[in-house]
């Protein structure tokens, strides 16, 4: 049994939200630099400049890289041998949230209720995903996930016979419809399979992989191929001025599911992609 | 990059020049709102009664920005999505306001109602907040303050760039730009 203070936690979460609203990841800075070689609209080219700039001026930590601080979504991996002493470990990550919204200026962007709003000042409570794995690690995977793109997802309800055609139309079309104003380029996310709840939150791991990383499972990795080929064709491009940038990765994550259904579930990410992953 | 210098608020003579993907350099007071604060304000307007602001060939910029640092005046302020604010329009350019600024495309619902009023759409980089709130040299707030960011402020920008994303002409970038560089048949 390893033993880990609840405040260690709290530290943890409010350090990785300090720092990913201030600064770029660095893949993300290295894949927007190679988006800014490859696109062919001028428009487009300048705009990926500006988030350049912007990357750099955040960077100094008077501005953080995007208004929208977003709401935190937090996956925790908690090995089952480990023991958190002396708090709450819910409560722990609300804590940091509460922290690094306090000392790192974030927006107040968590409305109290969806009808009546108001806003809860501090922006708790963050999402939070529990996943309890083998061992005596515990692993924070902590995102500022943003309020545009994340209005720009949808889920459908497919049929099985709609096979891969039909998820790559469904994924398309969302990508069509919304894509111009979730920020991209965009990072997407897939969720296959599961069931009505479970499909989003896959979609959403999906966006914790490592961009740029293909699936393990070669069925995905050539759905993400084609997806991200038929997605950049779309031309919307940086900004959604036009240009043939519009995605930067396509990750999709699948498990098992009924006989009578085939859900797809598609989770936009706007190019800031602000994540970071955390061991304890 | 090009632009064309604009003193706000707008000279509605020098906004008919412009042209889709045109960049704009912004200096001058902007009105900010969003979600909550434009509701407010269409419900007033809706009701015959008097805004908070004069909105008479301003430009109203949907943003919700963060609390400034120290000795700054404003934290990040880039653009939010436009189309959330489509169902005020109406009520908003029958107010006066020459020019609506946000990110990502608007229905052709919208876009129509401005070219009737003679407002053009700018487009700023989303997720461009730092370097926007890096160009705001002051910052009040007008009206709503208790929606925190969601309440109506007047920034003063300096050298703010955006894109011209619907022209007096009728023409719209998101649908002209993304055209030329669509391929298949998707």
């Amino acid at each position: 049994m390893r033993e880990i203070e609840a405040s260690e936690i709290t530290a943890a979460v409010a350090s990785a939200l300090k720092q990913i609203n201030y600064h770029i990841d660095p893949e993300m800075q290295r894949q927007l630099e190679a988006a800014k070689e490859r696109e062919s609209s001028p428009l487009g080219r300048q705009a990926i400049e500006l988030l350049l700039e912007n990357a750099q001026h955040a960077s100094a930590g008077f501005h953080p890289l995007c208004q929208d601080t977003g709401l935190s979504v937090v996956q925790v991996e908690l090995g089952q041998d480990v023991h958190i002493q002396n708090g709450d470990v819910s409560e722990a990550i609300q804590a940091g949230v509460r922290q690094a919204t306090q000392e790192a200026r974030l927006r107040h962007s968590v409305s109290v209720h969806p009808i009546t709003r108001g806003n809860t000042g501090d922006n708790t409570p963050a999402i939070i995903h529990f996943n309890i794995v083998p061992g005596k690690g515990l692993k924070l995977i902590v995102m500022a996930k943003g309020g545009g793109c994340e209005n720009a997802s949808a889920l459908c309800m497919l049929p099985p016979a709609a096979g891969q055609a039909g998820i790559a139309e469904f994924v398309v079309q969302t990508i069509q419809a919304n894509g111009a104003s979730a920020c991209p380029p965009l990072i997407i996310g897939v969720g296959l399979g599961g069931n009505f709840e479970t499909a989003p939150a896959l979609a959403k791991r999906a966006l914790f992989r490592p961009v740029g990383t293909p699936s393990a499972d070669p069925v995905l990795a050539e759905l993400e191929k084609q997806l991200l080929e038929r997605i950049n064709h779309l031309g919307i491009g940086p900004q959604g001025w036009g240009g043939t940038v519009t995605a930067l990765s396509v990750a999709v994550e699948a498990m098992p599911c009924h006989i009578a259904s085939m859900p797809v579930a598609v989770n936009l990410e706007c190019h800031s992609h602000r994540m970071l992953e955390v061991k304890l | 990059m090009s632009a064309v210098w604009l003193s706000l608020p707008l000279d509605r003579k020098a906004l008919k020049d412009l042209t889709i993907g045109q960049w704009v350099n912004l200096s001058g007071p902007v009105y900010t709102g969003r979600d909550m604060a434009l509701s407010r304000v269409n419900d007033l307007l809706l009701d015959g009664k008097t805004p908070p602001m004069d909105l008479r060939g301003q430009l109203l910029y949907f943003v919700g920005p963060t609390p400034p640092a120290p000795g700054e005046a404003i934290g990040a302020a880039g653009p939010t999505t436009s189309r959330r604010m489509e169902r005020f329009l109406p009520a908003l350019v029958q107010a006066g306001v020459a020019a609506v600024m946000g990110k990502g495309p608007l229905s052709k619902g919208a876009v129509s109602e401005l070219i009737r009023h003679g407002v053009i759409y700018l487009s700023a980089a989303g997720g461009a907040g730092a370097y926007y709130g890096s160009r705001v040299k002051g910052s009040t707030v007008v009206a709503y303050e208790e929606l925190g960011p969601e309440a109506i402020y007047c920034l003063n920008v300096d050298n703010f760039p955006a894109v011209v994303a619907v022209d007096l002409k009728g023409d719209d970038l998101f649908e002209e730009g993304p055209k030329a560089y669509r391929k298949g048949n998707d």
